[in-house]
């Protein structure tokens, strides 16, 4: 049932990536534009279970806050090129403000580091989404059109 | 568009406002004597009307701190966002309520002069009077902030606040002193003022009615503020009501750029009215 689960997932978010990032010529951006979508795809695993679309598998909601948090790691890297196209929602002031950008990716990473490992049962994936969306939206808010 | 038709265009509206006489008289404010302004729906309307998203100071010590300063890059040059806190010095903290009262429903100064459209008040103007009142209280609890505005950056003849009498004529009148009954239409047209960025403009700025809510060009920015028009948005009632509480879309990407401050005001609305604003956009199928 699980292989099932993370194939249809995978098969949204390769789906989802696509559909997103179609007219997008640069590879820096469309890298990072599928890294996105990766996270918002293992945040609707965690939501789907929150509200209860499907039943709450421990393994696989700390496989997936564990997944924001490494895909968030990678941030850094993926933005270090200032690459830009039409279609990137990235504000330039990232690369003004690298510093500070990394930085609230790096919070991010340890938020969900923190959740992964508190992470009991359904109760708490409120606080999960509470607490990961809203390290999304910090970064989004100053740094995404 | 070409700069040079922009100065054509704004001499032939320099040339109408010196031939209008604009009939500056209004009812005044209708306010009861004896009202008492309840400052808790202050706060609510604070939220609602989004004045933080524009206002709030570029680095603010607290959350709520009006020094203004945000930059909007537009075809007609840049404004920046003024100091609205109660600094009396820079900011509205020496204003009589009869001074916001006529900001809000003309889109005037104490002096008289124009405000700039930037400044959303064709949609304030619809707000209730005691609503005026009511939020001109709770903007009074907020910290003064003593930082000057910046001068806005508007190429002649875009800096001649004379010309915006020609625009209030053509698209900020007719609603005047309306009031809204409709607590979804309320919260939508007058409060949130969505309208502003999500419905496309035409080349004199005004909004193409007949296109409402259908997305247009970003004036800030790059790209296109999206259509939350349902038949372009898709979403259901359950799904907006999620988006304005959570800023989490069905596909659970996180609401960026100014969408992100304007969700930290729906998410602090109460339920039934982020259920109003979702009913409104759905209905909008049925027009």
């Amino acid at each position: 049932m699980r292989s099932f689960v993370v194939s249809v997932v995978s098969i949204s978010l390769v789906a989802s990536a696509v559909f997103a990032h179609s007219g997008v010529n640069n590879e820096d951006v469309i890298k990072r534009m599928k890294q996105m979508s990766e996270m918002a795809s293992n945040m609707k695993v965690l939501g789907a279970m929150m509200k209860q679309q499907q039943p709450f598998d421990l393994p696989l909601a700390k496989a997936a806050i564990a997944k924001i948090g490494e895909l968030s790691a990678e941030t850094g890297k993926s933005f270090a090129t200032k690459a830009e196209d039409p279609k990137s929602e990235a504000k330039p002031i990232i690369w003004d403000e690298f510093d500070e950008f990394t930085k609230l990716a790096d919070a991010l990473t340890k938020d969900a580091l923190q959740l992964q490992s508190s992470l009991k049962g359904p109760e708490d994936l409120r606080n999960v989404m509470a607490t990961l969306g809203g390290g999304c939206k910090q970064c989004h808010s100053k740094y995404r059109e | 568009m070409s700069r040079p038709f922009f100065f054509l265009l704004g001499t032939i509206f320099v040339s109408a406002a010196a031939f209008i006489v604009f009939d500056k008289d209004y009812p005044g404010t209708q306010l009861p004597a004896q009202y008492v302004a309840d400052v808790d729906n202050g706060e609510t309307l604070f939220y609602a009307s989004g004045c933080r998203s524009c206002h709030l100071s570029t680095n603010p010590n607290s959350p709520n701190e009006l020094g203004g300063g945000e930059a909007f890059k537009t075809n007609f040059g840049t404004f920046y966002a003024p100091n609205i806190s109660m600094s009396s010095t820079y900011g509205i903290g020496s204003w009589a309520f009869e001074d916001f009262y006529v900001a809000m429903k003309l889109g005037q100064n104490p002096t008289g002069s124009n405000y700039f459209p930037v400044f959303p008040y064709s949609s304030y103007t619809m707000m209730n009077t005691e609503d005026i009142a009511d939020l001109w209280s709770y903007l009074q609890t907020l910290p003064a902030v003593d930082t000057p505005s910046k001068k806005h950056d508007l190429g002649f003849p875009f800096n001649i606040r004379e010309t915006i009498t020609v625009w209030n004529m053509l698209y900020a009148d007719n609603a005047k002193y309306s009031l809204m009954d409709d607590r979804p239409t309320y919260l939508v047209e007058a409060l949130g003022h969505c309208a502003q960025c999500h419905t496309p403009r035409n080349i004199l700025g005004g909004l193409k009615t007949d296109a409402w809510l259908k997305g247009g060009k970003n004036p800030n920015g790059k790209g296109k503020i999206p259509s939350i028009h349902p038949s372009d948005l898709k979403w259901n009632k359950e799904e907006i009501v999620e988006y304005l509480s959570s800023g989490f879309t069905p596909d659970y990407d996180v609401a960026g750029g100014k969408m992100a401050s304007v969700v930290e005001n729906t998410s602090r609305l109460s339920e039934s009215d982020r259920i109003y604003i979702a009913e409104y956009l759905l209905r909008l199928n049925d027009e």
